[in-house]
């Protein structure tokens, strides 16, 4: 049972996290090494469609098809044991859009089992601390050239995030809270011809809850997940002055289906709508469809 | 521990989440866009105020911008205690012209707007007049159009716009 809630670790949390990129800080767990495993590495592939948008005050507002955009998000994942306990982990997007293709904010961190699994426990978990870093690689909607229709690929800022992972399993049931906090450093941005804009992207956070049901003697697992994410506003100076944006809420729902082809190899698709559930506020909602493939070695 | 005691509360807070979640959900509560459309600019005779300068500026649409089509914008300045909007005589500021668009929500702006004084069949340029291209809004929502007077690239006076974008 364990084998497949490791599986589907990497990809659940992937296709939440590039549904907002223009609006503030929409972070993605780490790839995470759970169970007898030394090495893992993954391949998503998302296909993500913006649907509405949810102002600050007010009710969300569906856009009409023609107005929707979409963008496909290839993201190569990996960790690795550095110690019994220690693992490393990085992740790497590569966005693709009507007019070009990017690169997204590359990902690196550290994931530290601080509650291993030596013997069975009723109620103690499997627990995981990680730390990862996000870099500004992709494009922010800071950085577009004049004329441009892109969607933006990546936040725009230096950002760290801080979160726990824990994990339970019992008979055919798992179970999995992910909480995390991040914040990003303060830039100044000024694209050609443009003054200069200095924004501080504040604190952010969420809370990914999941549960997943495994059929006895099967290889599959049949997974869903909330997870409410919540941002602070921004605070930007300008030759205007200082501003600050309202704060940013969504919620992501997710159906998850993955299967294990052996020991080794396993599959996982996931659908992340962000209109079922609310409220939601100042942020652009998407709905997301995933399919990854992932390989492991055991220690 | 109870087993079916803590089973039951943590369904019934799953439960609770859930109910709290499709009440404020977006896909029940929600308005459809109507046609692609931006709020009209405004129709005083000064929509546009430089107390500075005494000056005013109207701004107008040649273009619209529309889903992924750029728009055009035209701005022009002209006295406050003698000019019209429609009329004239309008005054070209010593200043530089920027327009910015500006998302104050979401705390984004969108691709750069250019702007170049306007100029006519002849190719002379048009007094007090300035023409905008390249305007896009990178998403639909409540937008301030800035139209600044920069000197040695610092902002000496500026005046907005609330515009709706659908």
């Amino acid at each position: 049972m364990f084998l497949k809630i490791a599986f589907v670790l990497s990809i659940g949390f992937q296709s939440a996290a590039y549904a907002a990129s223009c609006c503030g800080g929409s972070s993605a767990a780490p790839s995470v090494l759970v169970g007898d495993y030394a090495q893992q590495m993954s391949l998503a592939v998302s296909r993500s469609t913006v649907i509405g948008d949810a102002p600050a005050e007010g009710i969300p507002v569906f856009r009409r098809p023609d107005q929707r955009t979409d963008s496909t998000t290839s993201t190569l994942t990996g960790a690795t044991l550095i110690t019994d306990r220690v693992q490393i982990s990085a992740a790497i997007p590569w966005t693709a859009q009507k007019t070009a293709s990017e690169l997204g904010d590359v990902r690196a961190g550290v994931n530290y089992e601080i509650l291993p699994e030596w013997s069975y426990s009723e109620w103690i978990p499997n627990g995981f601390v990680f730390v990862q870093y996000s870099s500004p690689t992709g494009r922010s909607v800071y950085e577009l050239p004049s004329g441009s229709t892109r969607v933006s690929t990546g936040s725009g800022f230096h950002k760290a995030t801080l979160g726990s992972l824990w994990l339970k399993t019992k008979g055919n049931w798992d179970f999995l809270v992910l909480p995390e906090i991040h914040s990003g450093l303060a830039r100044t941005f000024q694209p050609e011809g443009t003054d200069p804009l200095r924004v501080s992207p504040g604190w952010g956070t969420s809370l990914s809850m999941g549960t997943g049901f495994s059929p006895s003697r099967s290889n599959w697992r049949f997974g869903m997940r909330l997870q409410p994410n919540w941002n602070f506003g921004k605070t930007i100076e300008s030759t205007s002055g200082t501003t600050h944006s309202a704060a940013e809420k969504y919620w992501d729902t997710a159906l998850e289906i993955s299967y294990l082809v052996n020991a080794h190899w396993g599959i996982t698709t996931a659908y992340t709508d962000q209109t079922l559930m609310g409220p939601a506020s100042n942020t652009t909602l998407s709905r997301t469809v995933s399919l990854s493939l992932q390989t492991k070695w055991f220690r | 521990m109870n087993t079916p005691r803590l089973s039951f509360g943590i369904l019934t807070l799953g439960a609770c989440l859930f109910l709290a979640g499709c009440l404020s959900s977006p896909l029940l509560n929600h308005a459809d866009a109507a046609g692609s459309s931006i709020s009209a600019l405004t129709n005083t005779d000064c929509p546009l105020v430089y107390p500075k300068h005494n000056l005013c500026a109207d701004l107008t649409w040649i273009k619209m911008p529309q889903d992924n089509d750029k728009g055009e914008l035209l701005v022009r300045f002209y006295d406050k205690d003698h000019g019209k909007k429609d009329t004239g005589p309008y005054l070209t500021p010593q200043e530089a012209v920027n327009v910015k668009l500006w998302m104050p929500s979401m705390g984004h702006g969108s691709s750069p707007v250019k702007v170049a004084q306007d100029k006519d069949a002849q190719g002379q340029l048009i007094d007090g007049t300035f023409r905008g291209t390249e305007v896009y809004f990178v998403m639909p929502g409540a937008w301030e159009i800035w139209v600044q007077l920069k000197q040695d690239r610092k902002v000496v006076e500026e005046a907005k716009l609330d515009i709706s974008v659908e």
